[in-house]
């Protein structure tokens, strides 16, 4: 008998495939979804990459400029936090001593008030590149984890595909997602199912007591440049995303706020706006109607009293 | 003067103490070493690591004695004699001098090696020490030479001379210690062994009558040995948080590996895998020579575990998958790699958050404080410290930075909160630290810093400094 590829048994036939794991066992099928995609929170990203950002992946993250270093490791850091689903689950930040030292050490502090619990965090102090993948693959293997956050330093040449498809493989097997956070990178190999390239944008002006207005919750201008996820639309896009520590979610700029990113948009946003029906307002590629920050109250009716 | 004399000299009259002139005169052609108690005492040390292999129980008896605590392990070697003679036997074999008693007190056993007749293969039947010890000269009972002549003087020579004097008066006249010492070598009282390494709380050990040296049989022996100790373990009811494991070579050579747990332990498996994590991470690995002939499994320290709960709920399993991770981790990398975030009560901004091997558990310190509800982050994700100069316009006296450069790369500010003034803790803070004033700031390209001035203008200082001190998602 032949079965058509496009009957429900095949393409259930299919998803009992994928959900097997390249040791041959099942990964948890019922574990209440955890092989899902999670949701980042902004329609319009979720929808193209097919529900969200899916576990038992290898995510990459990468700057615009150098100096967005740290929005980058914003970015990664809200991943993680969506990934960790109420903050419960302990999650791990293999880093490079190197980028300790050009861009800072994680503060606990700072990861408190993105919405991360850095008690549940272990760092991996890793002396170099080499070593950064050896611990990272150790960490994806452990099924605990909410997400892996791997920081080497610029273009080592331990980070080659091979490396990236180990870490791709194992995350795969246990169903923990790896975001590699490539700061101080030019170049290198592209192994993750989505890569995303991340500058800074300006926040939401805030009132402020002072001559100049006050700075709102993170935004990043962020573009999806690689989108291989499975059930996802397959292609990219460029939004500013606004990240509320509080919702621990994503979440688009408000209506008749939005700011234009600084980098051009690389990709016409505006096709899978218009084909996927009515979007949420300011959900779709934001105009560069940035109002620069005039000082005063009237900027927007949020308090600031110190 | 001579510290030292060999057989062949002790046969032609030289003695120890002697003037070096007189054993030149009367042994022409003398060969000499200068005198090195250094050397002799690393020497000893080496030999009490060889010893090892007997028990883990061993202390020095200065300068030139080991003392070994043998209950329990010399059925391991066929008797107390058997043991002996091996000991002594193998150290005979590698040029050394030995003499060796088996006794049921440390001070009875020394007494009768150092000042015994025959001095080989002295072994004393429990409770049989005060006939064994009474021939021997006072001396034997590690008295002061000041002492031990007066009491030959007196006509005291032999230790049962002593033994049957009335107490009182020798304790009058020669003081308590000699009399303890006494009871001490007599058997009667017993002093504890001070060893020279701290002692393990249980141990296992494997000897091989082939030495092993392949990779697999280490492998299955470490296994084996960790089954061992962990059934030691389960009947106290406790767990290992520290583990040694010694190797010991069949040319004498030893090597200890120490792996640390940040929970108690005693799966067999889980051992393995710290242990394979820390034999792949030396830097110099372990080499088998000609073959290991005893490996030992000690627990250094350990705590209270109680028998493994069954149906964990979901939290304590991923905290016990999360302990084995943070092991296996600390095991390769060093605990100094595997890191976690401790909460400290301080407002000095690098002393709020410390970075603590994740192995010493954490601090209960909350983070509640920094996640204000409705407020975009107070602190940034990332701290550079120490905070980086950066030159700054800023309007006085505590106005925000307009433009700054930090790193070569010049920035207008656009938005910005502040100051937040934070005084130094003067109970800790040196003389002359200064307050700072903390701004929130973002450029124009919508890059987030913190930021900070050094010193209260016109009261603290003429001419504030600029810093950078982290940087905001």
């Amino acid at each position: 008998m032949t079965v058509s590829a496009s009957t429900p048994l095949y393409a259930s036939l299919r998803e009992r495939i994928a959900a097997i794991g390249s040791d041959g066992r099942m990964r948890a099928l019922e574990s209440g979804g955890d092989d899902k995609a999670v949701a980042l929170g902004h329609a319009l990203a979720d929808r193209i990459l097919g529900g969200g950002l899916k576990r038992g992946a290898l995510h990459e993250m990468r700057h615009a400029e150098p100096g967005d270093a740290p929005a980058a490791t914003g970015f990664a850091l809200a991943c993680v936090a969506r990934f960790g689903s109420g903050g419960v689950r302990p999650w791990m930040w293999v880093r490079q001593d190197l980028a300790g030292r050009e861009t800072g050490e994680a503060y606990g502090p700072g990861l408190a008030a993105l919405g991360l619990d850095p008690s549940r965090l272990v760092i991996l102090a890793a002396a170099d590149a080499r070593d950064v993948l050896r611990a990272a693959e150790e960490g994806v293997r452990c099924a605990a984890l909410a997400a892996v956050l791997v920081e080497p330093w610029g273009d080592p040449r331990a980070l080659d595909l091979t490396a990236l498809r180990r870490l791709a493989l194992a995350a795969e097997e246990s169903g923990v997602p790896v975001l590699l956070l490539r700061n101080g990178a030019h170049g290198g190999p592209a192994g993750a199912v989505t890569r995303w390239r991340i500058a800074a944008a300006p926040s939401l002006p805030l009132a402020s007591l002072g001559r100049l207005p006050g700075l709102g919750h993170p935004a990043f201008a962020a573009t999806l440049e690689r989108n291989r996820q499975q059930g996802g639309l397959g292609e990219g896009g460029s939004w500013i995303m606004e990240w509320s520590p509080d919702e621990r979610a994503f979440a688009p700029p408000r209506p008749g706020t939005e700011q234009a990113p600084r980098h051009e948009q690389t990709h016409g946003a505006a096709d899978p706006a218009a084909g996927a029906g009515p979007a949420a307002p300011g959900d779709g590629p934001v105009a560069p109607a940035f109002r620069p920050a005039a000082g005063g109250g009237d900027t927007a009716p949020l308090r600031r009293t110190a | 003067m001579l510290t030292a004399v060999d057989a062949d000299a002790a046969a032609a009259g030289l003695a120890p103490g002697m003037p070096l002139a007189t054993a030149r005169a009367m042994v022409p052609g003398l060969a000499v070493a200068e005198a090195d108690p250094a050397a002799d005492a690393a020497l000893m040390e080496t030999v009490a690591d060889w010893a090892e292999r007997y028990t883990p129980f061993i202390g020095l008896d200065a300068p030139d004695g080991l003392v070994l605590d043998i209950g329990g392990s010399a059925h391991l070697f066929g008797g107390e004699a058997a043991m002996l003679d091996d000991l002594v036997g193998r150290c005979r074999r590698a040029g050394l001098t030995a003499r060796g008693a088996i006794a049921g007190s440390r001070a009875a056993a020394v007494a009768l090696a150092r000042f015994g007749r025959d001095g080989q293969g002295t072994i004393v039947a429990p409770g049989g020490e005060a006939k064994a010890v009474a021939p021997l000269p006072v001396a034997a009972l590690g008295l002061h030479p000041d002492l031990a002549g007066a009491l030959v003087r007196l006509g005291l020579k032999r230790v049962m001379d002593l033994a049957v004097r009335p107490r009182g008066p020798l304790a009058a006249r020669f003081g308590t210690d000699l009399l303890t010492r006494l009871d001490r070598a007599l058997g009667r009282a017993d002093e504890p062994l001070s060893p020279r390494r701290p002692l393990p709380a249980c141990t296992a050990e494997r000897r091989f009558a082939e030495p092993i040296g392949h990779e697999e049989d280490v492998r299955r022996s470490i296994l084996a040995l960790a089954a061992d100790l962990g059934r030691i373990l389960e009947r106290r009811g406790e767990g290992a948080r520290r583990l040694e494991l010694v190797f010991f070579r069949t040319d004498g050579a030893l090597r200890r590996l120490t792996v640390a747990t940040g929970r108690p332990l005693r799966d067999p498996a889980t051992v393995l895998r710290l242990y394979r994590e820390a034999l792949d991470s030396l830097a110099d690995p372990v080499d088998p020579g000609f073959g290991f002939d005893v490996m030992r499994l000690s627990a250094l320290a350990t705590q209270r575990q109680d028998a493994e709960q069954t149906g964990l709920d979901a939290r304590r399993q991923d905290d016990a998958l999360l302990a084995d991770l943070t092991d296996r981790l600390s095991a390769r990398f060093g605990h100094r790699r595997v890191l976690a975030l401790a909460a400290q009560d301080s407002h000095v901004p690098e002393r709020a958050s410390l970075a603590v091997p994740a192995q010493a558990g954490r601090a209960p310190g909350s983070w509640a404080d920094w996640t204000v509800p409705g407020e975009p982050p107070v602190r940034p994700v990332r701290l550079v410290d120490p905070p980086e100069r950066i030159e700054a316009l800023a309007e006085v006296p505590d106005g925000p930075p307009v433009r700054f450069r930090w790193r070569r790369v010049v920035h207008a500010v656009r938005k910005a909160e502040g100051p937040e003034r934070i005084a130094p803790e003067w109970w800790l803070a040196p003389e002359g630290t200064l307050t700072r004033d903390y701004f929130r700031v973002e450029d124009e390209a919508g890059r987030r810093f913190w930021l900070y001035r050094e010193g209260l203008w016109s009261r603290e200082t003429d001419a504030p400094r600029w810093f950078l001190h982290g940087l905001f998602a």
